[in-house]
């Protein structure tokens, strides 16, 4: 049983726990109960998910929604595949590019944003910071429209660009780059590379940005799930189908499943397929961002 | 967040840099200014110009000009006189202050039992907390949704067996069913902002208390709790605006039960006026009187955590 | 002053547009220097279609966009934006509201003579005060699709008119206490339509120069005395259509009829495979002393605003929904129930359904095609106005009120939202 898994994340603040007795048998079974629990009601809808796409439309409102009927997954996926000839890939691809080149370009911006913010004080600096704060509460709804006049001004509409460029707007990125940049960046540090001579520029990409990288990969995450799940702005802006990230195309399906035949199960199937990637990518960033979320928070 | 994070007496604390740096601070923030002057001060200008006019029509409203004649604050009396609107909000404050509270409870909960000793098997059951996060809302609606339904619903018919009978769609309950929805998505992510926060706690803090005897429990609640009070309250704002910007869930159900009526939130409103009622400048009007109002809420909440924390 | 200066500027940019559309005409688009139009549409097999077209008219080559369905929110935006395509599948519904806000280009003067190749009622809700804003594609007309099975085992006549379709709702109910006559759902407002456009009558009508408001005329409180008829006896389940839920009902039985349109039956046919063999398909029942049939409305295909060769753009539509070529791409390969007169005996519709017993069902709805009254008007505000019709009707499920004060309340409601938009409104 050894020492609890937490405690194989490094941080800088903590001293390691090791050892320690265990606790009491009553709470460690009450929390086993409760864990179940909290398993149970978040995963039983992903459940019911997972049994809906190996379900045929038919038996999808005719036998019990939480055991399987008969097999018809793989069926499903090829389905899935064939139809307008095989879009739904196309889609996960688009979205793999708006997230993926998205999400890295914002981080970028928004870690060397934040570092700008937190490292310096200049005229404007407060400006900044509160409008980043502020455009937090805009609502998207005022946004759609006349953002999408703006494009076809630009002439960007139904390009990728178009949905790429505004997405790279993240305050929260800014500002947990800023808070990061504040948690983890010693000035001594950068007054010692100043004096050595160093340039503003070296000092940020050779020193600050590997100070940073704990707290990018936390701002990646979050960046890549907003992007994946990115919705207003695409439907707008894109009217080629072959350009649509996968939730708008799964929502048009979805839609459309009302009168178009055959789409039911292929919106379930695609559900299921398009937040595969968000878990991979959680999955896989899990010992890093912990550690940054952590050097972050305590400074909040 | 605004007071809690803007920089005031800390960076007197860590000491000013000055003039140091000259150019650099605004090379490193000109690509995010620029794109923060595009792509948002400008379309909120734009929405703010358009929400002051309207367009002149007359007779069956076929072939004529439709020019756009400036009526001032017009659009914005009429959104405050629109009844389903200013009810829409009533709607989503007692949602918020139902959900939030139980969301966030939960949440805290969580991360204190994760950050435990008591707790097994710790990263399949974040997983298992955080993957409604990664499903789309507009999906998570439609799953919920299915669950909610009498006749298909496989927790409908297990809780009419232990003899609850629970219409989840029906027009006094279906708030609370779309606070579900919200909160299976979101506690996750909140959860693992608190739990990130708990991981900074010097150990030694609570070593200390557990030597001394004192149980898990009072550690958790005594220790480590006023310790990720600032982690708390930035979920707590970011669930006052996402409660006041709730649309997807709500707009999902309305397509299984027409007791989510039409203006259930404020951005239904504003999305019923703007594209069923085909009018862009009430709908500005109406957006715009929605951002002013989550504004004014998350200020009123900084400055009462505020006031909190001072007196502590 | 500044208006006549910008009236005198659209007067020249129309006059340059008119000569450049004139020179356009005097050499015409060959096949080396063709024209290109854009069309949006989502029935399926458009894309080959537009393939023979093209093949057919190297000079007029059509881009196909597939959009998944009808998109209320793209279309009028890139309309607004200068960029829509020259060709857009909508909504027959949507035309009023798009032509109030300038997005759809009057065609009559290509096709004012075409009445004739459509059925009377389609024609009509694409025509407006002199004006015609779209071409018809498809439509909905109605059918009682039952449950013979059913109905044999109680001893029930197919009914004719709705007083014998509630006499036989209250066998059934006498007989089983959990099987009903039909679903009534607060939020397809489908059925309601179709019932009010089958008794002739309208939501909305042009009256000189002023819009009217129809929705609780005498025609849709005769409907409104049938629905809560068999709403007080408990004869209609209540559920939610396109859920789950509904289809759940259907699968087990215990919904005898569905009074739908035309292109009902294959949604049907895949989602409750497991009742195959079980339906047919009758007329729509009658309000008494009459025969005649509703519709849902289908969709059209439109010119938007911006189009610079209209004359072209027409052409194509006409070739898609009434040539030979065009009828069959759409009812072979796309499916769809035609608009068009001569497509209603094309061979492909008239097919025998399995799932219907091998009833060739489409002679039904063929027969209701051209009984369905030319009676129906959009308004601008048609969107509005069924959602609050569904947010009315939900209160009337829930016990809170009548369907006749549920219409009254829709009333007032839509004379507002009619003059919000600062357009007339007579009463």
């Amino acid at each position: 049983m050894g020492a609890p898994t937490v405690n194989r994340i490094p941080t800088r603040r903590r001293t390691e726990h090791t050892g320690g007795e265990r606790p009491p048998i009553a709470a460690r079974l009450l929390a086993w109960g409760v864990m179940l629990l909290v398993a149970f009601y978040f995963l039983v809808p992903v459940y019911w998910l997972i049994v809906a796409s190996t379900k045929s439309t038919g038996d999808l409102f005719s036998t019990p929604g939480f055991w399987f009927a008969e097999f018809h997954l793989w069926q499903n996926v090829v389905d899935l595949t064939q139809r307008d000839g095989g879009i739904f890939w196309r889609w996960m691809l688009n979205s793999l590019i708006y997230s993926g080149l998205g999400s890295v370009l914002m981080t970028f911006i928004s870690v060397i944003s934040g570092y700008a913010l937190a490292m310096y004080r200049f005229r404007g600096r407060t400006v900044v910071l509160a409008a980043v704060v502020g455009s937090m509460l805009v609502p998207q709804t005022v946004l759609a429209q006349p953002t999408y006049t703006l494009l076809v001004n630009m002439g960007l509409n139904n390009t990728m660009l178009g949905v790429l460029l505004p997405s790279l707007v993240y305050p929260f990125g800014v500002m947990l780059g800023y808070i990061y940049a504040q948690a983890s960046i010693p000035r001594e540090l950068l007054e010692a590379a100043r004096v050595d001579g160093a340039s503003e520029w070296r000092a940020f990409f050779s020193i600050a940005l590997r100070l940073l990288t704990p707290g990018s990969v936390t701002i990646l995450l979050f960046a890549f799930i907003g992007s994946w799940n990115n919705f207003m702005l695409p439907l707008l802006v894109l009217r080629d189908p072959s350009l649509q990230p996968v939730t708008v195309g799964l929502s048009g399906w979805s839609q459309a499943a009302i009168t178009v035949p055959g789409l039911q199960t292929l919106v379930i199937i695609g559900a299921l397929i398009s937040i595969v990637p968000i878990i991979v990518v959680f999955v896989s960033l899990q010992r890093y961002w912990r550690s940054g979320l952590a050097a972050g928070s305590l400074k909040l | 967040m605004s007071t809690a994070t803007l920089p005031s007496a800390r960076s007197r604390r860590r000491g000013i840099r000055g003039a140091g740096g000259g150019w650099a601070p605004y090379v490193f923030l000109t690509p995010f200014v620029v794109l923060f002057l595009v792509f948002l001060v400008a379309p909120i200008i734009t929405a703010l110009y358009t929400s002051l006019f309207t367009v002149e029509r007359s007779g069956l409203g076929f072939g004529n000009e439709n020019a756009s004649i400036f009526v001032g604050l017009e659009n914005y009396r009429r959104a405050l006189s629109n009844q389903g609107f200013v009810a829409s909000f009533g709607r989503v404050l007692l949602f918020g202050v139902v959900q939030v509270p139980i969301m966030l409870a939960l949440a805290t909960g969580l991360a204190l039992l994760f950050d435990s000793a008591v707790v097994r098997w710790k990263r399949f059951f974040q997983l298992a907390v955080f993957i409604p996060y990664a499903v789309p809302t507009v999906v998570a609606a439609l799953l919920w949704g299915f669950l909610y339904q009498p006749r298909v619903s496989p927790l409908v018919s297990g809780l009419e067996a232990i003899g609850l009978d629970i219409a989840f769609l029906a027009p006094g309950t279906v708030l609370w069913s779309i606070a579900n929805v919200t909160t299976w998505s979101v506690t996750g992510v909140n959860m693992i902002i608190i739990f990130a926060a708990l991981q900074t706690v010097p150990r030694d803090i609570y070593e200390a208390a557990r030597i001394d005897g004192a149980r898990e429990l009072r550690v958790a609640l005594q220790i480590k709790l006023p310790m990720v009070l600032p982690a708390i309250f930035l979920t707590l704002l970011f669930s006052i605006i996402g409660t006041l910007q709730l649309f997807n869930e709500p707009m999902t159900l309305r397509s299984i039960t027409s007791n989510v009526t039409g203006d259930f939130t404020p951005n239904m409103a504003v999305f019923s006026t703007t594209t069923l009622g085909g009018n862009l400048n009430l709908g500005s009007a109406m957006a715009i009187l929605l951002g002013l109002v989550t504004f004014a809420l998350s200020i009123l909440v900084s400055v009462l955590s505020n006031r909190r924390k001072g007196g502590s | 002053m500044k208006r006549s200066i910008k009236n005198l500027t659209t007067a020249l940019a129309a006059g340059a547009g008119v000569a450049l559309a004139l020179a356009a005409c005097s050499s015409g688009p060959t096949a080396d220097d063709p024209v290109t139009l854009e069309f949006w549409g989502w029935v399926p097999g458009l894309e080959e279609a537009v393939a023979q077209w093209n093949e057919e008219n190297p000079e007029i080559q059509v881009d196909f966009f597939r959009m998944t369905g009808d998109d209320g929110d793209t279309i009028p935006a890139s309309i607004d934006a200068g960029t829509a395509p020259d060709i857009v599948q909508m909504s027959v519904h949507s035309i009023p509201g798009h032509v109030v806000n300038n997005r759809l280009i009057d065609i009559a003067e290509h096709a004012e003579d075409w009445g004739d190749r459509f059925t009377e009622s389609t024609w009509a809700s694409v025509s407006f005060d002199g004006g015609i804003y779209a071409i018809p594609q498809d439509s909905g007309p109605s059918g009682m699709m039952y449950r013979q099975d059913i109905f044999d085992e109680h001893g029930i006549e197919v009914p004719t008119t709705w007083e014998e379709y509630l006499e036989a709702a209250r066998t059934l109910k006498e007989a089983d206490p959990d099987l009903h006559i039909a679903q009534f759902s607060p939020n397809e407002t489908g059925h309601w339509l179709q019932t009010v456009w089958q008794n002739s009558g309208t939501w909305n009508g042009i009256e000189d120069d002023a819009w009217t408001v129809n929705v609780a005329d005498q025609q849709s409180q005769d409907v409104a005395e049938l629905w809560q008829t068999l709403l007080d006896e408990d004869l209609f389940l209540t559920v939610e259509m396109w859920t789950p839920e509904f289809w759940a009902e259907v699968n087990d039985g215990r919904i005898a009829t569905i009074n739908y349109a035309a292109w009902f039956p294959v949604l049907l046919e895949e989602s409750a495979e497991s009742t195959s063999g079980n339906w047919r398909v009758a007329p729509t029942p009658n309000f008494e002393g009459q025969d005649s049939a509703g519709d849902t409305g289908g969709s059209v295909n439109v010119v938007p605003t911006g189009t610079e060769d209209v004359e072209h753009a027409v052409a194509f539509i006409e070739w898609l929904n009434t040539s030979e070529d065009g009828l069959d791409h759409l009812i072979s390969n796309g499916g769809i129930f035609p608009a068009a007169v001569d497509g209603l005996e094309h061979p492909a519709l008239l097919t025998e359904r399995e799932f219907f017993g091998g009833q060739v069902i489409n002679e039904v709805f063929a027969d209701a095609a051209v009984k369905v009254p030319a009676t129906w008007v959009d308004g601008p505000t048609y969107d509005l106005i069924q959602d609050r019709l569904k947010d009315q009707f939900a209160r009337v499920a829930n016990g809170d009120q009548t369907f006749s004060e549920a219409l009254d309340t829709v009333h007032d409601q839509a004379v507002a939202d009619l003059r919000d938009m600062g357009l007339s409104v007579a009463e």
